[in-house]
């Protein structure tokens, strides 16, 4: 019957396509009521309880944030600075375009809006430079999930206060995964446009560099505003939202004049909306992990897990496979909050640290939007870009390959997402 | 309309009350919206503002995080009324896309149903403890604000979820939301 309640019910009720928070509701209300749990009261103290934190207001305040910076033209300033200094190597453009989509994911916090941006940007000058449209259209597929990945990331934000860690370690973690994948992207690139032997391009000019690096002065701010305020320790992770927000309109109101004040209640619309659409997922998930801890089932699991002998190794593998899925399917806020009360418990039962099992959540969920058939960016690119999506899955494959690489390497090594945090605690 | 909306109530979709129910929709989805706004522009006063209090003075406001938790409970279900008017929630539709229009639309109206049910029982017991904090006159620690306020943006969030819910199915059968995948499509084409 456990069986039914937490799994067999939600899966079906998602796959009939019902809103995730009524589908993690009505598991709660079953919950409660097969396990005799007393009044329904219960869900309402477990949604207020979800919500009333104030690390969690980092999410609204980034997702404000981002939105400012990707429409009020911050990151699209970066990105012409990026690819004004390219030039003289081969593959240097796809280089351009990786960077330019780590910088994007980095300030925006959809990959459907990255992979839009940055199509626009750079599938021109990559056809027009001979690197042929599908692979270009696949490139910016692979790369928009960069997002995911990139601290300050709103997954990552989520996984934290649903498994009760540090965001900010959180983000240290995500660093140097976040940088491997953008030095394997970029080496494959260089590496497949020396073996296709298309021409480097010209020099980049000091005439070019220079002005896109007046124009992106007050861009570059921005990173250090967010990222160094954190590491640094001079705010917590929300309170540097806040001042990314109130950095990210001034800028693009009164420097960069881009954004008029209607724009900025406009922008702050529309991300009033998406924060409903996200965050309703966490009240709901709330109860859900209350229901999930109180009804036993984590034990069940741990000893579940126990009886089968499993080695952490093989535990990690099969975990990772179930991630992928569940990410190809459901968007991450939604896997995570679904599946961390779950997966936690066993992971910690095993030895696993939540920190480095977190950054395994966020890669597997990033690939997952990517991966062949049902990843949200496919249908991005074939929407957007009107890639056949035979195409698109053939032409992703090198990239999930790539992808998948590094995901093993940050699994089965933790040392790659720990020694940072424990370096710069 | 779209290809695959199945009317339900049989009623023509520019008829006068499809209008005007799509118009209340409208209108609450579009106020909860802007409020939502307004509440975000105010987090964001009052974080920056605490943070350079807390730099420039040495002391920040004690109420102010709580201020700001409260805002955004009621951010969370204000925007989420909007999104269930334009019927955006997260949702997978991959398998029910791909289901006859009228095996579709059949199983769409009963999840609906399913899902309206539960949002107003939320609702419902939601309230209980709104009444109950009501009746005790308990306070909330910083803002000694009354703590019904902040736990009924919760009984009130529900309410309006399942009572739009059943507008949306009146006015637009059982059509599918724009997701942000055909908006972003839209705007780039």
């Amino acid at each position: 019957m456990s069986f039914l309640i937490f799994f067999i019910i939600p899966v079906g009720l998602l796959a009939l396509g019902m809103p995730v928070f009524v589908v993690l509701l009505i598991a709660t209300v079953c919950g409660i009521l097969y396990l005799d749990l007393g009044s329904l009261v219960v869900i309402h103290t477990n949604v207020f309880g979800s919500l009333d934190s104030f690390p969690l207001l980092a999410i609204p305040l980034f997702i404000f944030a981002g939105d400012i910076m990707a429409r009020g033209g911050i990151a699209q300033r970066l990105i012409e600075l990026i690819m004004s200094m390219i030039g003289g190597i081969r593959g240097s453009l796809p280089v351009a375009t990786v960077a330019s989509a780590a910088t994007f994911g980095a300030m925006s916090g959809s990959s459907v809006a990255c992979v839009a941006a940055i199509g626009k940007l750079t599938l021109p000058a990559l056809e027009r430079s001979g690197y042929g449209r599908n692979f270009s259209v696949s490139l910016i597929t692979a790369t928009g999930v960069i997002d995911v990945i990139i601290p300050p990331s709103i997954p990552m934000i989520i996984y934290a206060i649903a498994a009760q860690q540090s965001i900010t370690q959180l983000f240290i973690a995500g660093i140097v995964p976040g940088i491997i994948i953008a030095i394997v992207l970029s080496a494959y690139v260089i590496a497949r446009a020396t073996l296709k032997n298309i021409p480097t391009g010209g020099r980049p000019r000091l005439s070019i560099i220079l002005p896109a690096l007046r124009r992106a002065t007050w861009s570059l701010f921005a990173p250090v505003v967010i990222l160094g305020g954190i590491y640094g320790g001079a705010f917590t992770p929300t309170e540097a939202a806040g001042v990314a927000c109130v950095y990210a309109i001034f800028v693009s109101t009164v420097l960069h004049r881009e954004l008029s004040l209607r724009d900025v209640w406009r922008i702050a619309l529309d991300s009033s909306v998406l924060i409903g659409q996200i965050m309703i997922l966490v009240a709901a998930a709330g109860a859900y992990s209350w229901l999930v801890a109180t009804s036993g089932m984590p034990i069940q699991m741990m000893s579940f897990i126990d009886n089968l002998h499993l080695e952490p190794w093989l535990l990690l593998l099969v975990i990772n496979v179930l991630l992928l899925f569940v990410g190809s399917v459901l968007e991450p806020p939604a896997a995570i909050l679904i599946l961390t009360p779950l997966l936690t418990p066993m992971i910690m039962k095993a030895g696993i640290d939540p920190l480095h099992f977190g950054l395994v959540v966020t890669i597997n969920l990033a690939i997952g939007m990517f991966l062949p058939p049902f990843g949200l960016n496919l249908f991005a690119s074939h929407a957007i870009f009107r890639a056949p999506l035979p195409v698109l899955y053939r032409g992703v494959l090198p990239f999930l390959v790539l992808y998948l690489a590094v995901l093993v390497l940050v699994t089965y090594v933790p040392a790659i997402t720990l020694v940072p945090v424990k370096l710069l605690q | 309309m779209q290809q695959n909306e199945i009317p339900l109530n049989g009623i023509r979709h520019n008829s006068l009350p499809i209008r005007i129910v799509r118009a209340i929709g409208d209108s609450v989805a579009d106020i909860c919206a802007a409020a939502a706004a307004l509440a975000l522009l105010i987090i964001v006063g009052i974080c920056s503002i605490n943070v350079a209090r807390r730099y420039l003075f040495g002391a920040a406001w004690s109420w102010a995080e709580e201020a700001m938790v409260y805002l955004m409970i009621f951010i969370v279900f204000a925007g989420a009324v909007t999104v269930t008017w334009r019927n955006t929630h997260m949702r997978i539709e991959l398998i029910i896309d791909r289901f006859p229009p009228a095996l579709r639309a059949a199983v769409v109206f009963v999840i609906s149903v399913v899902a309206i049910v539960t949002l107003a029982a939320m609702s419902f017991f939601s309230s209980e403890v709104v009444m109950t904090l009501y009746s005790f006159e308990q306070k909330t620690d910083a803002l000694e604000m009354p703590m019904w306020i902040p736990q009924g943006f919760i009984a009130a969030g529900f309410g309006l979820f399942a009572i739009l819910a059943v507008m949306r199915l009146y006015v637009h059968g059982t059509a599918r939301g724009q997701t942000e995948l055909d908006i972003v499509a839209k705007d780039a084409l």
